[in-house]
């Protein structure tokens, strides 16, 4: 595996990059009638985001 | 700048729609959403967000927080008091007739940093953690989601929760407040925007330690639950101001502040007939967890869980406010509610006067099953974790803890922001006589005289508006309210957030 990786200073106010995925397939739960999301924000320190080659 | 901005790619439809493999693991922490690309943060706050279930660009946002210190939102408040489902013993999940998405977009948030799925890969930030340090975060957060849902921007925004929510409710409410402010001012931080906040909701609050703990006392005596000796005793012998909340303890605490004139008054009685109250506080608080060891303090009306063993189950957020405060974590306290006498059966949103007859008392271990679950965590996105409702690796700074929030409150009064402070009228833990004492004190005028509300034809609870706040009480509630009275929790944000009185 290759990774890639770059890193988001701090200076890059509030970053985001997938706080909140759209949730599918949720065990147990089959009404979509509305969307559902989760996932994270990074608060204190530098994000970093990598290229994964699979 | 943010990440997508730098990196389009993660907006790939593919790429949010995809689980992460399990199996697969990185150095460093969290991993995200996607199989091609992986972002890791050094101290992420998890959230949850349920979308309004019709038209959800046109309705608020809500944001709300259980309390503790260090309790789950996703765990509580979403799957077991105001979420679209609730967890079930077989693993499946159930509707939530009452959600709260039935009237707002809500955003279910797990802080600090070490409660629930959240996480620091910096351990140093899971202790002594205050009030500020956890409000720093939220701004940066609530800041971050709208960075990725700013469709919402312009939408009303409301921050609401419960228990120790009494302490970040306004503080979050007054973080975004001054960052509008700053912002106004060209000095907001790099990046924020303004964010529509209208105010808040908050229940059972815990907020002035001395006002609190002396309700809860007076509590104990006016539902008889404790005898008078103990009653008297807890007055004479405990710092009010010092201790949070009453419960079982040892180690001694000293002097009395008197909150409640009434008790006073009658302490005094007392010991001028000749009786006399010379032990410890830790006696007396013991001493009135031994005489009702065997009711629920979230809900004095409630049944309480018994498991399969037959032993009752410690509720979560029995422990953390202790151990945020540096006390002995009690040992015998009854966990999830059902509301006593109250079988109505559900029906659809705001359509029922009582307690969900489905609700189950256990709840709890099965919300713990489930989020534990692999499948249920890849499926939410969240870092593998062994998920406990309250955190048990956070160190919640005990000045924060016992710090009045009253100051909070004098400056959001001045803000022309919408207060409503709500409290579930069989709660015992941080019950409405506290609460009423500590609202006293902040001596608003009246403007609107104290009157029932209903939720079909049954009294919901009652209702006072002062210059700036609105108190409501919600009849037959626990601590806990969405989840022990559904309909009338429901009935109450309904109209609230939209301006109509209940």
């Amino acid at each position: 595996m290759k990774v890639i990786a770059a890193t988001l200073l701090a200076a890059a106010a509030f970053v985001s990059a997938d706080p909140a995925a759209r949730i599918v397939d949720l065990p147990g739960w089959n009404d979509s009638s509305f969307d559902m999301y989760s996932g994270y924000i990074n608060v204190r320190g530098a994000a970093q985001l990598a290229a994964v080659h699979l | 700048m943010t990440a997508l901005e730098l990196f389009p790619e993660l907006e790939n439809p593919q790429c949010r729609s995809t689980k992460p493999k399990e199996g697969r693991s990185f150095t460093g922490s969290y991993l995200a959403t996607c199989n091609l690309w992986v972002l890791w943060v050094s101290c992420g706050i998890f959230c949850r967000f349920v979308e309004a279930a019709e038209n959800p660009q046109d309705k608020p946002v809500i944001v709300w927080t259980n309390g503790g210190p260090g309790c789950s939102s996703v765990g509580g408040g979403l799957m077991t008091e105001l979420g679209p489902f609730f967890a079930q013993e077989d693993g499946t999940l159930k509707a939530n007739p009452w959600s709260w998405n039935n009237v707002a977009n809500v955003i279910f948030v797990e802080h600090p940093v070490g409660v629930g799925f959240s996480y620091s890969n910096d351990t140093s930030f899971y202790n002594d953690i205050t009030d500020a340090d956890d409000t720093a975060d939220f701004y940066t957060f609530i800041q971050g989601w709208y960075a990725r849902f700013p469709q919402y921007l312009n939408n009303p925004l409301w921050i609401t929760g419960e228990s120790y929510g009494g302490h970040y409710v306004p503080h979050f409410l007054q973080s975004i407040v001054q960052g509008n402010e700053a912002i106004a001012a060209g000095n907001g931080a790099p990046g924020a925007k303004t964010l529509n906040a209208k105010g808040m909701l908050v229940g059972n609050a815990w907020t002035v330690a001395e006002l609190d703990n002396a309700g809860a006392a007076f509590y104990w005596w006016s539902h008889g639950l404790v005898s008078d000796s103990n009653y008297l005793g807890i007055f004479k012998a405990c710092n009010m101001s010092n201790v949070g909340p009453l419960r079982r303890l040892s180690g001694g605490k000293t002097p009395f502040m008197p909150a409640l004139q009434m008790s006073m008054a009658a302490l005094e009685a007392a010991e001028a007939s000749g009786r006399t109250f010379d032990q410890s506080c830790d006696y007396y608080q013991n001493a009135a967890m031994d005489s009702f060891n065997n009711v629920d303090i979230y809900d004095v009306y409630a049944d309480v869980c018994v498991d399969s063993t037959g032993t009752k189950q410690l509720k979560p957020q029995a422990a953390a406010m202790a151990r945020a405060a540096g006390l002995p974590i009690p040992t015998s306290s009854a966990v999830q509610v059902k509301a006593a006498g109250d079988d109505t059966t559900g029906g659809t949103a705001d359509n029922a006067g009582g307690c969900w007859a489905d609700y189950e008392p256990c709840i709890g271990g099965f919300v713990n099953t489930y989020l534990n679950r692999p499948d249920v965590q890849a499926a939410i996105h969240a870092k593998p974790t062994k998920w406990t409702d309250c955190s048990n690796i956070i160190n919640y700074d005990r000045t924060s803890l016992l710090t009045s929030m009253l100051p909070v409150y004098e400056d959001l009064l001045t803000k022309g922001l919408s207060l409503l402070v709500y409290s579930g009228d069989v709660d015992a833990i941080v019950p409405v006589t506290g609460t009423r004492t500590w609202l006293d004190a902040l001596d608003l005028p009246i403007a609107e005289e104290w009157r029932p509300y209903f939720v079909h034809q049954q009294v919901g609870g009652f209702v006072e508006t002062y210059k700036g706040l609105t108190f409501a009480t919600v009849r037959n509630a626990g601590h806990l309210v969405p989840g022990t009275q559904p309909a009338r929790a429901l009935h109450m944000v309904k109209h609230f957030i939209n301006g109509k009185k209940l």
